[in-house]
């Protein structure tokens, strides 16, 4: 009833909005949404302001509190330095944010162009990008993330590059099916009738047009980024120590896992509840901003 | 009349279909095979038939849309054809192009404004200052008013996507116009607006036309010719009159037929049965022989060439002789038929341009 309800409100809006502004409205009507861009919008603020934020320096030790169960002083304990593991946590946001941001943005700005041009051009250019898209998608992204990082050597700089290299098939992917189904559009073949020239095409007339898609892509493939640069960084070829991420502190906690759980609770369940916000984002924009996917109500 | 002003000489589009085994594939879809014919500076030429014969193809090859697989077109003294697409991009900006579809024809993310004003700043049309001048007055040449330049196509009606379209085409001042099907997704009322409003440009812009219609109602009212079209090929051209008084050709006949008419008592049976053959084995000889009521020995041997069988009627088929003039109990019906349209086009005749644009919006 209550979705037959909040549908039929959607629908005369529909025609008049703007894609983001009814993407905004529909979420707003979407509890389990709103709250994963809440836990999106925490983890955001705690990554910009960290420094104003987080009530000790996330790198200092402190041999008089080892291992210390949460307390007053330390909200969420500290660890096997004695570290105060709340602002390793609000540190570990940053590291975690720019990780899945800058990862995300390189995948979809090389990602994007050429599956733009492989689903517009066909022909052997589309079979060089296909084959060569196949056979990355053949190594499963997290591995192959995990190989480029060992191969680029351990920082967070070349984990970033490799997530974001790992994330470019699906991007690729994405954009050239979404370019073949829209290039036979009649105002693409009206925008070369009226003589626009091939790139206009595309900048112009194709790319606005599949934006929606991207988006919903890229919010999914910020799950995956979180996760990846976490794994990355538990392995140790992401942020090094003692510079502090979700992922590595987990590698020290699991030394503890008896004496000391919360040190891995926290940034576990961080991990667990930021890729499983940018999931559940994703799939609310999927069915607000991409109308075949929308569910059909009463039959 | 003066010389044509575009000519398609012998145009034909073959698509390889099935499965590519090492090279080429042999079987071809002739979706055209072979057309030619002559627009006139100032008229409207109709092609017309059912759905799959390559009308379209047609119309979508003259304005570069799709490459030729031989033949070419001469327009305003250039050639362009088989292979030329991929060597220039748009050979011409004085042949353009009006969709089927007027919610699929207009970028859904471009206001109307843009979307006329983008052929403008294109091809330099006219200054950059004066280029929302000249969007508002395309505009208002097609019935609409200034303001709605800034509206998506989303917050338009049919018949005003449709008119939008008509200006974007215009907006490069066009000599030619290709109408694809321009009016078969609008409502009749709607339909006549839009076919008084090309009549209207089409003489104060002395523009010529190719209009494309399975509509034969609409394509009578607008026409000063109409080219029938079968699997490809064409098989009678004739002033806009003749083919409705005199069809020389069996399926020109047969499309006449297919009028839906209100005559009492009983419904008139389908003059051919059976379906189109399929354009990648098309029949031998004469293309609609496998159809044809009338169809002898020669049909199936011998493809009939186009005769010229009085000034301006061209016709295909071995037994144009023997095709009976159509009956005149079917043609005061067919009047009967297009009476509803003429009644619409008669009241909006008088309410031109602007004021037709203000009726709409109305509504």
């Amino acid at each position: 009833m209550s979705v037959a309800l909040s549908i039929r409100q959607a629908r005369p809006s529909t025609a008049l909005r703007s894609p983001l502004g009814l993407a905004i409205s529909s979420l707003s009507r979407q509890p389990v949404a709103m709250l994963a861009m809440a836990v999106v919008l925490v983890v955001v603020v705690l990554a910009v302001g960290a420094e104003l934020i987080a009530p000790f320096d996330p790198a200092s030790a402190d041999w008089s509190a080892l291992r210390e169960a949460p307390s007053r002083a330390h909200l969420l304990g500290t660890d096997d330095l004695g570290r105060d593991i709340l602002s390793r946590m609000i540190y570990g946001a940053r590291a975690s944010l720019l990780a899945s941001v800058i990862s995300v943005s390189i995948a979809f700005a090389i990602g994007v162009p050429v599956g733009l041009c492989a689903g517009y051009l066909g022909g052997i250019v589309d079979g060089v990008i296909t084959r060569f898209t196949d056979a990355m998608l053949a190594i499963p992204a997290l591995i192959f993330a995990v190989s480029l990082a060992a191969f680029l050597g351990p920082s967070l700089i070349n984990a970033v590059i490799a997530i974001g290299v790992a994330a470019i098939p699906v991007f690729i992917r994405l954009s050239r099916a979404q370019a073949m189904g829209v290039k036979f559009e009649e105002y693409v073949e009206a925008a070369y009738v009226v003589g626009n020239p091939r790139w206009r095409i595309v900048l112009k007339h194709i790319f606005p047009n599949i934006v929606p898609a991207l988006i919903v892509q890229a919010t999914l493939t910020m799950a995956f980024a979180v996760i990846a640069e976490a794994s990355l960084s538990f392995l140790g070829v992401g942020q090094q120590p003692p510079g502090a991420s979700w992922g590595n502190m987990l590698t020290t906690a699991k030394n503890y896992l008896e004496e000391a759980p919360w040190m891995a609770i926290w940034p576990g369940a961080a991990i667990f509840l930021t890729a499983l916000s940018f999931n559940l984002l994703g799939d609310t924009l999927q069915d607000v901003l991409d109308p075949r996917s929308r569910p059909r109500v009463a039959g | 009349m003066t010389g044509p002003v575009l000519r398609a000489v012998d145009l034909a589009k073959h698509y390889p279909v099935g499965s590519r085994w090492f090279g080429r594939s042999q079987t071809l879809l002739r979706a055209v095979d072979g057309v030619s014919f002559e627009v006139a500076k100032g008229e409207t030429l109709s092609l017309v038939g059912e759905s799959g014969c390559g009308k379209s193809t047609t119309g979508r090859m003259l304005v570069q849309l799709i490459d030729p697989s031989s033949g070419h077109v001469e327009f305003e003294g250039r050639q362009y054809g088989a292979g030329s697409r991929r060597k220039a991009l748009r050979i011409s900006r004085r042949i353009q192009f009006v969709f089927q579809d007027p919610y699929a024809s207009l970028n859904p993310r471009m206001t109307a404004g843009e979307a006329i004003g983008e052929p403008l700043s294109l091809h330099n049309m006219v200054p950059r200052r004066q280029r929302w001048t000249r969007v508002a007055e395309l505009l208002e040449m097609v019935g609409l008013p200034r303001s709605f330049a800034a509206r998506y196509p989303h917050e338009l009606s049919g018949g005003q996507r449709q008119r939008v379209g008509i200006a974007r085409a215009l907006a490069l001042e066009p000599s030619f116009i290709v109408c694809d099907e321009a009016v078969s997704a609008l409502d009749v009322s709607v339909q006549a607006q839009v076919l008084n409003l090309l009549k209207t440009l089409k003489m104060r812009l002395g523009l010529s036309l190719l209009f494309i219609a399975h509509d034969l109602a609409v394509v009578k009212h607008i026409s000063d010719r109409i080219a029938v079209m079968y699997l490809g090929r064409l098989v009678e051209v004739a002033e806009a009159s003749e083919p409705f008084a005199n069809p020389r050709h069996p399926y020109t006949r047969a499309l006449l037929g297919a009028i839906p008419q209100p005559v009492f008592g009983r419904v008139r049976a389908a003059t051919v049965g059976g379906d189109v053959p399929s354009p990648i084995d098309p029949p031998s000889g004469c293309r609609f022989h496998t159809r044809c009521p009338m169809k002898t020995d020669i049909c199936a041997r011998i493809d009939p060439a186009m005769e010229t069988i009085a000034p301006g009627h061209v016709v295909g088929c071995h037994r144009w002789r023997d095709v009976e003039p159509m009956p005149e109990a079917g043609r005061a019906a067919d009047d009967v038929h297009s009476a509803r349209i003429q009644r619409l086009l008669g009241f909006f005749q008088d309410k031109a341009g602007s004021a037709a644009g203000q009726q709409e919006l109305r509504s």
